[in-house]
């Protein structure tokens, strides 16, 4: 149950940074963002 | 000259550049010198350990995140106005027990959490307004407020350097607690009176509580339910672990600021969210950047070169070495610190009194907190109270934290006289 | 902070971003997943059944918990052993002994029960920071042989998150959040617990659904641990342990002797004699590729257990066993457990003849040291 819902709050940090990705305006904080989606995405999906 | 001994001074010097002459983000940089360290030493580009070392640090990634949209939540409902305006009414006559009082407040999330973050984030938010209120300069408000947050870590109930290093000694996390307290309550209190006490100006102190008392009142309530949801939250599994399930923090944060939304002013949710996340990313992406850059310290042989570096100090200077090195490391993480070097020292100090020793250790090594390149705890009040220069803020914690780690070598000197005495 | 007019700033380097994220995922998850397949384990002239933990726990069937239980049974009146494997996944000589029991062991007396992958989960994941190999492979008789090296803890992928302090649900006792994921401090494990206490209750209740007389876990700690190149035994388990001792260093080989900690709680030589009537006792050799003070950190730490700075540190006076250019190579780690575990049998069946363990088709400590492990895969 636990481990669920923190799926979905990892999912929950996962959208607000790739929407930050898409929004922010500095090139180099844009790399910041990306970095950080690696593993919440894979954490999410539980792979890692 | 070892391999990795020119491995660590290129490591210390391409980050230096990066991060000065390059302009380029601290995590960037930290990323970047992860990255260049495998190449160098002939061992490719360990695409899966370099992803890997990212996940050290995500549970407190997650931490940071949701703190964040907690306090933007609560910062939008108009709860930490309100607060506000209470405390400095309540306690507006003496400043010295208001200082006393907002210590221990500020050190609270970070006494049940073990991570100064939260306390910076948590109660650290309420706080500021407060003492600058009272007249405190900016960086003055940013040292008490990281002094406090950095007590409240190693504070009990949960200290995790200690943890971490009992951890690798086998010794369980059991009758710390009254040591912890009777040496972080104190020093935090009295680092607060000795940066704040000066700057308070009563005259200010009073216009302010005038100002306020004139403030009309957020009205209900229960416009605190926010704040109560996260005490109870936190405190409950504590005090009740048999049959209050863990939340854990990110849900603690994002539990509260569900209730936030339903009482006090409207806001935009999402806006707010959105802005959290903003402030927070490139802390959380330093972190991410730590933990890469610890996973190829390691592979590449760095990090053990600096393990055996410290302990290869002769016996006279160990403690002079602990005392230096412990807090030094505290720029990269004072938890990987307590790992990395906290267990190998606290083996070198197994005749003592371990209770002692493993307190004095991350008390020692809590001082690493305002260590560059990292800072954390300096860096994030520094974003929260809007200082422009982080380095200022540790300026003025620096004469504090060296009497912290003084204090700390005089426990690892005295640890069994020290442990008789208080019978631990 | 919205004052940009276009709503998406940088759009190219976005989605350009994007890709080389999904790329970096293309190229990880696959090898994060491999680690999910179990090694191949061949099964011995003793194999007389495979089965599967939880045919004693049926709570952990099917899931990344379960793991093969193969048994050696000499089909002769005696006791029953239990060799654990893969407690920790990153103590290599551990689940290499009871992986070398399973294909070259044969039973003469009793039965033996033995899990090579104890905590399966923990293979599935290395370490975070610790820059570790994740395969390492030994040149066998058969061909090259690969196997997993993973971490001290169950993955987080299959228990998270951690709690911020683990308290053992029987006493009481606080540890770090993170060794809530420790099947050594998961003992005797609960049937309702995390996906670790199940794993650790699946284990009891082998021990007690088959009467398990003697439980052996093989670990390895790293060289600057105290309590290392040793047997820990429960108080009841005392005196075989002893008799094994005086045996190993009349043969050469010297161990130390430690008797289970009352206060620590959750280990398997301590919950499992607790719990069952079983005599628990669990074996330490030196591994440096699991220790803090280790150099460069690859396959050949793994297996040739060199390393300039563990030198260093036995010149400091910081090491707790002997250690010299030679190293702390796998074939003597892997040695010492077998002998080690045939001195705790032979030591058993003196004192119980009746309930007898013995089993032959293993090579001594020094026939491994002239021969070298791959003759044995």
């Amino acid at each position: 149950m636990i481990t669920i819902i923190y799926r979905l709050i990892v999912a929950l940090a996962l959208v607000l940074v790739a929407v930050e990705l898409f929004t922010q305006k500095s090139a180099k904080l844009k790399i910041n963002a990306a970095l950080v989606l690696v593993p919440l995405v894979l954490r999410a999906l539980m792979i890692a | 000259m070892t391999t990795q001994v020119l491995l660590l001074l290129f490591m210390i010097a391409a980050f230096v550049a990066l991060v000065l002459f390059a302009k380029l983000p601290v995590s960037l940089s930290l990323v970047a010198t992860a990255m260049a360290l495998p190449l160098l030493a002939g061992r490719g580009l360990p695409l899966d350990q370099l992803v890997e070392g990212m996940f050290g640090y995500l549970d407190t990634g997650l931490v940071l995140v949701t703190a964040m949209i907690f306090l933007k939540v609560i910062e939008g409902n108009g709860l930490l106005g309100d607060l506000t305006r209470g405390i400095t009414i309540r306690f507006g006559k003496s400043p010295l027990v208001l200082l006393v009082a907002l210590t221990v407040v500020i050190m609270f999330p970070g006494m049940i959490t073990g991570s100064c973050t939260a306390s910076v984030l948590g109660t650290g938010t309420l706080v500021s307004p407060i003492l600058l209120a009272m007249g405190m300069p900016l960086p003055v408000v940013g040292a008490v407020i990281s002094s406090a947050a950095v007590y409240g870590m190693i504070a009990p109930p949960v200290n995790i350097p200690v943890m971490i290093i009992g951890g690798g000694i086998d010794l369980p996390y059991i009758g710390f607690d009254g040591l912890l307290a009777l040496v972080t309550f104190p020093m935090a209190i009295l680092t607060t009176l000795f940066l704040g006490l000066r700057h308070v100006d009563r005259k200010a102190l009073a216009r302010v509580i005038d100002e306020k008392k004139a403030e009309p009142r957020a009205g209900k309530l229960s416009i605190y339910l926010p704040l109560l949801t996260c005490v109870i939250l936190m405190v409950g599994p504590k005090a009740f672990p048999k049959w209050f399930p863990d939340p854990r923090l990110p849900l603690t944060f994002l539990i509260s600021a569900a209730v936030g939304l339903a009482v006090g002013k409207r806001f935009n949710v999402a806006k707010a969210a959105r802005d959290g996340v903003r402030e927070i990313l490139p802390v959380v992406g330093i972190l991410f950047g730590v933990g890469m850059l610890i996973e190829m310290m390691t592979l590449t042989g760095i990090r053990g070169t600096i393990v055996i570096g410290a302990l290869s100090i002769p016996p006279a200077f160990m403690l002079l070495g602990i005392a230096l090195i412990l807090p030094l490391f505290g720029g990269i993480s004072v938890y990987g610190g307590a790992s990395v070097l906290g267990v190998p020292f606290a083996l070198a100090l197994l005749g003592q009194n371990q209770i002692v020793v493993l307190s004095a250790l991350s008390l020692i090594g809590a001082m690493g907190s305002y260590m560059p390149p990292v800072a954390l705890t300096p860096v994030v009040a520094a974003q929260l109270i809007g200082e422009p220069k982080y380095g200022r803020i540790i300026k003025l914690a620096l004469a504090p934290a060296v009497v912290a780690v003084l204090v700390g070598v005089a426990m690892l000197v005295w640890a069994n006289p020290i442990a008789k005495f208080l019978g631990v | 902070m919205e004052t940009d007019q276009k709503k998406l700033p940088g759009l190219p380097l976005s989605a350009g971003l994007l890709a080389l994220v999904v790329l970096v995922l293309v190229l990880v998850a696959p090898s994060d997943l491999a680690m999910r397949k179990h090694d191949f384990v061949r099964k011995g002239p003793g194999v007389t059944e495979v089965r599967m933990l939880s045919d004693w726990f049926p709570g952990i069937k099917g899931g990344r918990g379960d793991t093969e239980v193969y048994v050696l049974d000499s089909g002769k009146p005696g006791g029953s052993a239990l060799v654990l494997g893969g407690t920790h996944a990153n103590e290599p000589a551990g689940f290499l002994t009871a992986i070398v029991l399973v294909e070259n062991a044969r039973p003469e007396a009793g039965k033996l029960f033995v899990i090579p992958f104890a905590n399966a989960s923990a293979f599935t994941h290395t370490d975070y920071m610790e820059g570790e190999p994740r395969r390492f492979t030994i040149e066998g008789a058969s061909g090259a042989r690969t196997f997993r090296f993973g971490s001290r803890a169950t993955s987080p992928a299959d228990q998270w998150p951690d709690p911020d302090i683990y308290i053992h649900a029987s006493s009481g006792q606080k540890l770090s959040g993170s060794e809530t994921r420790n099947l050594n401090r998961a003992y005797p494990g609960r049937p309702d617990g995390t996906f670790t206490e199940k794993v650790a209750f699946a284990i009891t209740s082998l021990i007690k659904a088959e009467k398990v007389d003697v439980s052996v876990d093989l670990h390895e700690a790293s060289p600057e641990y105290p309590v290392i190149n040793a047997i820990v035994a429960h108080e009841r388990a005392m005196k075989v342990a002893s008799i094994a001792v005086l045996n190993l260093e009349f043969d050469g080989i010297t161990i130390g002797l430690e008797p289970s900690p009352q206060k620590l709680r959750g280990l398997s030589h301590r919950e499992l004699g607790d719990a069952t009537d079983t005599f628990a006792l669990l074996m330490e050799t030196a591994n440096p590729s699991q220790g803090r003070l280790r150099g460069v950190t690859d396959e050949a730490l793994i297996l040739k257990g060199r390393d300039p700075l563990y030198l260093k540190a036995k010149a400091l006076g910081r090491l707790f066993v002997p250690f010299d250019e030679k190293g702390s190579p796998v074939e003597a780690r892997v040695g010492r457990h077998l002998a080690g575990l045939a001195a705790i049998f032979s030591a058993y069946t003196e004192e119980k003849p009746d309930r007898a363990i013995l089993f032959s088709g293993l090579p001594s400590y020094d026939e491994l040291q002239a021969t070298g492990l791959g003759k044995l895969f």
